[in-house]
Parts: C-alpha cells; sequence; structure tokens
C-alpha cells in the first residue's frame, strides 16, 4: 500500500537529494574550520593567479616606459612594491572569502538540520509501518498492535 | 484596469506552470540569440560568429545548457569576435574575464550572465534598467558582476570605435596596443561614473523594496531611477565632462527602463513562478516517478476597504478605555510640567537681569551656575 505521508516526505528528500544536497550532503562531515579553511587554501592559489594576471596586465601597460629606462630601472624597489601590493590584494580578498564562505557554511548546515529532520520522520513513519505488520504478535508494542485494529 | 492585469498575470503564471520546460528554453535561445546578433552587429569582426546560421545553432545548444554556461557561451563569442580584430585586445579581454571569474564567481556563479547581459543593455541604450532589476530581484553583491559588465562594455565600445586605427597599426607595436587599450580603460571617466552610479541604484533600490510599506517595489522602482539620474548628473558638472552619452539620452533612457522595471515587476518578478518539478526515487518495494506541481491560487479579486467613520467610533470608544484615561491624565500633567518649566524660566531671566547689573558678569557661566542652582 502507498502511504502518502511518506511519498510526499520522500519526494521533499529527493528533490533536496539530487539538486542542492548533491553538494551539499558529502559537507555534512566537515567542522567549519575545516570547511573554510578548505576553501582559504582553494581562494590562496585563485587570488595569486589573479594577482599574477593584474600585475601582467600592468606591465603590459608600463612595459614602454620600462623599456626606455631599463639601464636605470631600481629593480629591488619594484620587486619590493609588487611584494606589498600582493601582500594587501590578498589579505583584503582572503578576508572576504573568509566571510563569504562562512555564511555558506551557516546556510548549508540549516538546509542539513532539515534535511536531518525530514529522514528522521521518515524513519518513524518506516517503524510504524513495520510494527503495524509484525508488531501485534510481538509483545514490544503495544500502541502499534492497538492502532493496527484500528 | 487592474482587475484585467491581475487576471492576465494569473493566466501567465499558469502557462508558465504548464509549459516551464519549454518556456524557459524558448528564453534562453532568444537571450543567446540576440545577444550574438547584437555582439555582431556592433563587434562583428568574426564573419564566423557573425553568420545566422551559426547564431542559431549555438542558441539552440545554448537553450538546453545551464544559464552559467550561457556566460561562458558568450564571453567566448566576444573574444573571438575582438580576437580577429586583434590579439592584443583580445588578450585584454581575456584576461579581465578570468579575474573576475576567479575572483567573484567561484562564490556565486549565478548572476554570471549579468556580465554579458549588462553589455547588450548599453548597446540598446537602456542600460540603466540593469540595476534597478538586479536591486529588485537580486542582492548587493550582484553589483559586483554589473560593475565588470560595465568595464567589459567600455572596453568594446572602445575598440569598436577605434577599430580602424587598431587595424591599421603594425604588428611590431604591441606594448604601444597594450598601452593604448589599457590607458582608455583606467582614463575613462565615464566608465568609473557609470559604476558608481550603478552600484548606487543597486543598493538603494534593495534597500527601499525591503522596506514594510505598501507598493515598496514600486517606490524602489522610482527611487532607483532618480538616483541614477541625480548621480550622472552631478557627477557630470563634479567632473567636467565626464560623461559623453548625453543627458537626454540619459534622462529617456532611465525613463523607459523604469517603466519597463514595471512591467518587468508586475508580471515576472512578483509572480511566484514556482516551477513543476520531476523526481524519482526508490524504496524497498516501489519505484516513484513523481511530477510534484505547485498549488496554484485561484485569482481572487483585490479588495480594498474603505474605512470612512473610523475617527468617529475611536472617538466614542476612547473615554471608555483606561489607557484613553492614562492618556488624558499624562496630558494634564505635561500641562502642569509645562507650566513650571515657564515658571522656572521666568526666575532664571530673573535672576539673569540682577546679575548683569553687576560688574564683570560673564553670561555663559553664570547661566550655568543658575541653572544648577534652581536644580538643588
Amino acid at each position: 500500500m502507498l502511504n502518502r505521508e511518506k511519498v510526499i516526505l520522500m519526494t521533499k528528500l529527493a528533490e533536496y537529494e539530487q539538486k542542492e544536497g548533491r553538494k551539499e550532503i558529502p559537507l555534512s562531515k566537515y567542522f567549519r574550520s575545516d570547511y573554510i579553511g578548505l576553501h582559504l587554501i582553494g581562494s590562496f592559489f585563485a587570488i595569486t593567479i589573479c594577482y599574477i594576471l593584474v600585475a601582467a596586465l600592468y606591465f603590459a601597460y608600463k612595459s614602454e616606459e620600462y623599456l626606455a629606462n631599463l639601464v636605470k630601472l631600481d629593480l629591488f624597489k619594484i620587486g619590493k612594491n609588487v611584494l606589498i601590493y600582493y601582500i594587501i590584494f590578498l589579505v583584503i580578498n582572503m578576508f572576504i572569502a573568509y566571510i563569504v564562505y562562512w555564511v555558506k557554511f551557516v546556510k548549508i548546515r540549516r538546509h542539513l538540520k532539515e534535511y536531518n529532520r525530514q529522514l528522521k520522520q521518515l524513519r518513524r513513519i518506516y517503524e510504524k509501518e513495520r510494527l503495524g505488520e509484525d508488531g501485534g504478535d510481538s509483545h514490544d508494542d503495544v500502541d502499534a498492535g492497538i492502532k493496527r485494529k484500528m | 484596469m487592474m482587475m484585467w492585469m491581475l487576471v492576465l498575470k494569473e493566466k501567465c503564471k499558469k502557462i508558465y506552470n504548464d509549459y516551464d520546460v519549454y518556456l524557459s528554453a524558448i528564453g534562453k535561445f532568444f537571450i543567446v540569440f540576440f545577444s550574438m546578433y547584437l555582439l555582431g552587429e556592433k563587434i562583428g569582426y568574426n564573419s564566423l560568429f557573425r553568420a545566422k546560421p551559426i547564431m542559431l545553432i549555438v542558441a539552440l545548444l545554448a537553450s538546453f545548457l545551464p544559464f552559467s554556461l550561457m556566460t561562458i557561451i558568450l564571453s567566448i563569442v566576444i573574444v573571438a569576435h575582438v580576437y580577429t580584430l586583434s590579439m592584443e585586445m583580445a588578450a585584454v579581454i581575456l584576461v579581465l574575464m578570468i579575474i573576475m571569474f576567479i575572483l567573484y564567481y567561484r562564490f556565486s556563479g549565478k548572476d554570471g550572465i549579468l556580465l554579458v547581459l549588462t553589455s547588450i543593455f548599453f548597446f540598446i541604450k537602456i542600460p540603466y534598467f540593469i540595476p534597478i532589476v538586479v536591486g529588485l530581484c537580486l542582492a548587493p553583491i550582484s553589483a559586483v558582476s554589473v560593475a565588470c559588465g560595465t568595464i567589459i562594455y567600455y572596453l568594446l565600445s572602445y575598440i569598436s570605435e577605434n577599430a580602424v586605427v587598431i587595424n591599421n597599426m603594425s604588428a611590431d607595436t604591441l606594448t604601444e596596443k597594450f598601452n593604448m587599450i589599457i590607458g582608455s580603460l583606467l582614463g575613462n571617466n565615464e566608465m568609473y561614473l557609470t559604476v558608481i552610479a550603478f552600484t548606487f541604484v543597486i543598493v538603494v533600490v534593495y534597500v527601499l523594496k525591503r522596506m514594510s510599506v505598501n507598493y515598496s517595489w514600486a517606490i524602489a522602482v522610482l527611487g532607483g531611477g532618480i538616483i541614477n539620474l541625480v548621480v550622472f548628473l552631478v557627477g557630470n558638472t563634479v567632473v567636467e565632462n565626464a560623461v559623453t552619452t548625453p543627458t537626454t539620452t540619459i534622462v529617456i533612457g532611465t525613463m523607459i527602463s523604469i517603466i519597463l522595471a514595471y512591467i518587468f515587476e508586475f508580471f515576472v518578478f512578483s509572480v511566484d513562478y514556482t516551477r513543476t518539478e520531476h523526481t524519482q526515487f526508490e524504496d524497498d518495494e516501489y519505484y516513484y516517478y513523481v511530477k510534484a506541481v505547485p498549488k496554484i491560487t485561484v485569482a481572487a479579486p483585490e479588495v480594498s476597504v474603505k474605512r470612512i467613520n473610523t475617527r468617529k467610533t475611536k472617538k466614542r470608544v476612547t473615554p471608555v478605555l483606561p489607557e484613553a484615561r492614562e492618556t488624558k491624565e499624562a496630558k494634564e500633567t505635561k500641562e502642569e510640567r509645562e507650566a513650571a518649566l515657564a515658571a522656572r524660566e521666568e526666575t532664571i531671566k530673573q535672576m539673569r537681569e540682577t546679575a548683569a547689573q553687576l560688574e564683570d558678569y560673564d553670561e555663559s557661566d553664570s547661566s550655568i551656575e543658575f541653572d544648577d542652582d534652581y536644580e538643588e
């Protein structure tokens, strides 16, 4: 027999599992610090690549000037500036990334909690069904037996 | 009129619910085709992507792909067009796009399409529509993608304006080309102003829309339009000749954008187009193929209740209510307090007058002193 309540619940669960859940359910194993930390490592590389690209664009823009004064260039100073800007760029972007992933984690946790609640509900329905089938004969659950008779 | 529009809205909703799969595919098809057509008109240097059959094929392909891939397809089209003209320009655009993708789209790839759509709306002269709509239905963070889209548009428009010059440059002036295009980007005041204006509009529309007032979205759209005009006009006077677009174009464009935003809000954003969902799953006994159709509420005519005699009833009720009595008492005490205050002021005045007659009188100091005395 089809149980209407069960089907509705299962549909909801399946919908979540096949959409957001596909990415979010594996994250249930993570602590917040692990999740954010892992993503920050990725962010570090992304930001570094980004900075290299920005710097490349800048040097392409200034290339004529640099080529003209090639002899007089203070390479040490340029290197220092590149490093300083890199650190500033990195810190700002890492901070933004930290906040974004923190908010994301909180959101995912909320979804997972709801998912878990629905799973529990489904399990309860299953238990009720099982007890309804053979619970009357065994003495461990009187309630289920009564329910079956009703 | 209003009734008729509401009924139309419900009908739209029903049609969308019945044919959502086809409608969203058709929508994607038209967005991609129209975008490619406009890009072909404005920066159509690549004959391959200018050919109508190719446009059709790409658009058809895109209609089956998710939204995020549409952005990538259109970005490739842009880079391909520019590449045919000049490799260096294409490299700059590509690098800028990669930077935007890396920095921003890791967080939220959903509104990536704005990157291209902003340019498209610039081409059809109503870019002011974009920030208003973004403020209405997305979060302020999307201002980043609108800003990126604006930058890309100004790059493209610079390239299309100077296509002849770029074409005639010899191959060995590579650094010169870089210098030219990046310089155009850095020195473009209109671009900066546009980015600022659009960010303002997005934030203002977003904040106004979230106010708990009736018709907050209508106020938000209007407010956004006004802010847009104000920032452009003020910016144009502060930084002289920052905006090369004529003022009339901006005003008319903003007005059209506002009207379009109203229409869109009414038919698209204010309607809950919950989609029909198809899922499949199984348990120990069955396979389930579920089609979950959202419930559609029947169009209920909006009733506005006009209370004509509310004041009267209130008046009649007030003496009976204990709170009302309290307020009355409070009023009386307030009157008393006011009288006391007036008396006090008068005493201070008298004291001041006597004090003024004394020599070496410092008004500010003594007045404070008198106040303190009085209170003690």
